[in-house]
């Protein structure tokens, strides 16, 4: 049957185009004179339909098991395609043929195994194209293979250390005793091969041929053995149209197919490998990958990836809130801040730094910048701007201006789908508060005291109207709905039933034992983390009671609130139902902003019957109950 | 393990489908070796090193996977591959792995964490046992990639 051949495949691995960046950049500039490359065989795959040339980093040293080829590296993309692939590949043939012609084979039989490689390396871009060509002259005419077992001795065969080289009679030799055998069935040629098709020799045996068929013009036949990692040696006998042999080189073959089995250069784009940017991004998604295949096989992660989170603070907990964001997964964080760094924030404040105090730079801004520094594939975002607080008065003059802040937070709100809220005063989180349940976002409130803190996760969405009374915290194992949680607000009017310890935490304001803004950043963003987990998380219910009894989410419970007392190192997770005339939930509020918009805000920051605004503006919580009364009045 | 650059010298002596690949101190040569596997029908190339750690004192192993034109296949493929290869061996859990540099290339690579590596085998330095310690060490932890010594070749 007529012979056929499995062709070449070049693969090159990281590691080469690694070596060929250093060497473009260091050495080689912008020579482009071909570069002596030896790309390596292996005689042990059994996978594929190609023989594998492989080159690598150290493919430009000479190396066992190789052949010796050419990389020409082209300055310009233009360079490779205007390149004469057909000359390229006659110049090649051509110098096979001459050592063909002049029996110099024997003594170097590497030379008929003469490819070359055309590359061109985008070094700022990391992609790469690159072509190879293992020329094969098309000679002799008709050539017809039978193939049968090798009956000789393995043994010898494989302990003989060449690519090539003549077995007869029991023996190994080498290649050169070929000229003294006068009948080519006295002798096997051997010859290391890398196919992986057990029906066909490999590329390399097509150049031997040639040389056998001009070397020994008397012979229409041989006989080769192919040397395999698997020492189940074949004989293929190979027959041929006899012939007189041409003068000039014969036609030839060998540009490499594309995975398309078109005749084309490969392309490859590793900038993964070389651009850090993306090294790190791939690095950080194996390790929250690993998270999925060793630990949480059903995990979510996109709901991290995919995720928009407006932090409101950019202090102490702002700072580490983030980091444990980033650490998750989450691309786009931004920071609303209104006050600059100082210099006592850089040693409190994970993400600020000396000279950030030095030049008085904004908070939100400086926070922005160091994520970005740290991980520069992530989308952060600082809007520099005072939240409008209660009890903070406005002129008429500056009206126009909280229109605007008003319309722009709002913006942001629903831009976002998770909102923390980390100011260090009680009232400013009061707007952010509201906005979030107009746009039933998630939002998460982490407070800090001297030794205390804690976390809650606002319930979704305004309160409707009710005339039930609050439940308490209680050993019940109900289960409240995420709507029905309370807030930041209504959970401080009255305290938990079942800790007479609690009392407004923020009270002490920034005056903190320094490592609890670590602890409750990291269990505000774990809190987050285990909502996200819930099949929909804006419905992720708490448990009133134990929370071991029942794993709402595949990351375990979903607590409403964290309370813990460094104090006593005690901790402990509260559930409240939401209060329905609470100032910041309460659907009355909704309904006010709903008419009125930045005015219902401006009113509620003037109003010293509403808000008792002598002592100032973090007393909101002793005029939290003529608040509420005053708004029904409003809205009556 | 001080004497790995002589065993690894052994190691690939004796069984040729690795090569080595030599770094600026002998400490530093590795053993390389290419193998075409297949994913989920797709065929990729395998690399695998054997990479002396200084930390750990042990051989460790490092790895990539890249489709044909050479560019590294997607993290799921690589666990795609390690499940393969548990499940060969009758297990549920792959290896312990994750992406590093590459102590000798530099370059991103996977590697099998050495902290489970039982150091009993290189401790023996006793001359009865002859046989190749990279080869005792390899035969407990190469089927984590589908590396399975050939019978035959070391005992």
């Amino acid at each position: 049957m007529a012979a056929t051949f499995v062709p070449f495949s070049t693969f090159c691995d990281t590691s080469f185009w690694s070596e060929v960046n250093r060497r473009k950049l260091n050495d080689w500039m912008l020579d482009e004179s071909p570069k002596r490359i030896y790309g390596q065989f292996s005689i042990y795959d059994k996978i594929g339909s190609n023989c594998r040339l492989s080159l690598s980093h150290e493919s430009f040293s000479t190396s066992k098991s190789s052949y010796p080829g050419s990389f020409h590296l082209y300055n310009t993309l233009d360079g490779f395609k205007a390149s004469d692939k057909a000359q390229l590949l006659k110049i090649h043939s051509q110098q096979i043929w001459d050592s063909i012609k002049s029996e110099a084979w024997l003594e170097n039989p590497d030379s008929l195994f003469n490819f070359f490689t055309i590359a061109f390396a985008d070094l700022k871009k990391f992609k790469y194209v690159y072509w190879t060509c293992s020329p094969a002259l098309c000679y002799p005419n008709s050539i017809g293979q039978t193939i049968s077992k090798f009956e000789g001795n393995v043994e010898k065969i494989s302990k003989f250390d060449e690519n090539i080289f003549i077995y007869t009679a029991g023996e190994c030799k080498n290649i050169k005793e070929l000229k003294s055998f006068d009948k080519s069935d006295d002798v096997y040629i051997v010859l290391a091969d890398p196919s992986p098709v057990l029906s066909s020799f490999g590329w390399p045996v097509r150049n031997v041929l040639a040389a056998v068929a001009i070397t020994k013009p008397e012979w229409s036949s041989a006989n080769f053995i192919a040397l395999r990692g698997s020492q189940d040696y074949q004989v293929f006998r190979y027959t041929w149209e006899h012939g007189i042999a041409p003068e000039d080189v014969p036609k030839s073959v060998g540009w490499e197919r594309n995975a398309q089995d078109k005749l084309s250069p490969y392309s490859v784009d590793l900038s993964k490998q070389f651009d850090p940017k993306k090294l790190m991004e791939q690095s950080v998604n194996l390790n929250l990958s690993l998270i999925k295949w060793r630990l949480v096989p059903d995990i979510k992660l996109e709901r991290y990836s995919n995720l928009r989170v407006l932090i409101f603070g950019a202090g102490t907990l702002g700072c580490n809130l983030s980091r444990g964001l980033m650490a998750w997964g989450v691309k786009k964080i931004s920071f609303i801040d209104n006050s600059t760094v100082s210099y006592s924030n850089p040693v409190r404040q994970s993400l600020s730094e000396f000279t950030d105090a030095k030049e008085g730079r904004g908070k939100a801004q400086v926070a922005a910048d160091a994520l970005k520094r740290i991980y520069p594939s992530i989308e952060a975002e600082a809007y520099n701007l005072t939240v409008p607080m209660p009890g903070h008065t406005v002129d008429s003059s500056g009206e126009a201006k909280l229109a605007e802040d008003v319309e722009l937070i709002e913006k942001l709100v629903v831009e976002h789908d998770v909102l923390f809220l980390a100011l260090d005063s009680r009232e400013a989180r009061w707007l952010p508060t509201l906005l979030a349940n107009r746009h039933k976002k998630i939002a998460i409130s982490v407070a800090l005291g001297f030794d205390t803190y804690v976390i809650i996760r606002h319930g979704i969405g305004f309160s409707e109207p009710s005339n039930s009374p609050r439940t308490f915290c209680v050993t019940t194992k109900e289960k409240v709905p995420y709507a029905h949680l309370s807030c930041y607000f209504c959970s401080d009017v009255t305290a938990p039933g079942n800790s007479t310890a609690d009392r407004t935490l923020d009270q002490q304001c920034t005056v903190s034992r320094p490592g609890l803004s670590m602890i409750a950043s990291g269990l505000a963003v774990e809190v987050l983390s285990s909502i996200l987990q819930y099949p929909d998380p804006l419905e992720a219910p708490a448990i009133l009671g134990d929370l071991e009894d029942e794993d709402p989410s595949i990351l375990g419970s979903i607590p409403h609130q964290i309370r813990g007392f460094i104090g006593r190192f005690q901790q402990m997770t509260p559930c409240v139902k939401r209060f329905d005339r609470c100032v910041a939930c309460g659907h009355a509020v909704g309904q006010q902003f709903q008419e009125n918009g930045w005015k219902f805000v401006r009113n509620v920051m003037n109003s010293p019957t509403h808000l008792e605004t002598v002592t100032g503006l973090d007393q909101l919580q002793h005029s939290v109950n003529d608040v509420e009364i005053d708004f029904s009045e409003d809205s009556d | 393990m001080q004497d790995f650059p002589e065993e690894l010298e052994d190691f690939c002596g004796i069984w040729k489908e690795w090569k080595i690949v030599k770094g600026t101190v002998p400490l530093e040569n590795y053993g390389k070796l290419l193998k075409t596997i297949e994913i989920c029908g797709e065929i990729a190339i395998l690399e695998v090193n054997i990479v002396y750690s200084l930390i750990y004192r042990v051989p460790v192993l490092w790895f990539a996977i890249s489709s044909e034109n050479g560019e590294p296949v997607e993290n799921g493929s690589v666990e795609e591959f390690l499940r393969g290869c548990a499940r060969k061996m009758g297990k549920l859990v792959v290896a312990k792995y994750s992406l590093n540099e590459h102590p000798v290339l530099g370059l991103l690579y996977y590697n099998i964490h050495p902290c489970s590596t039982n150091r009993e085998i290189f401790k023996s330095s006793s001359p009865e046992n002859s046989i190749n310690k990279i080869a005792q060490w390899l035969s407990n932890y190469g089927p984590d990639l589908g590396i399975y010594i050939p019978s035959g070749i070391f005992f």
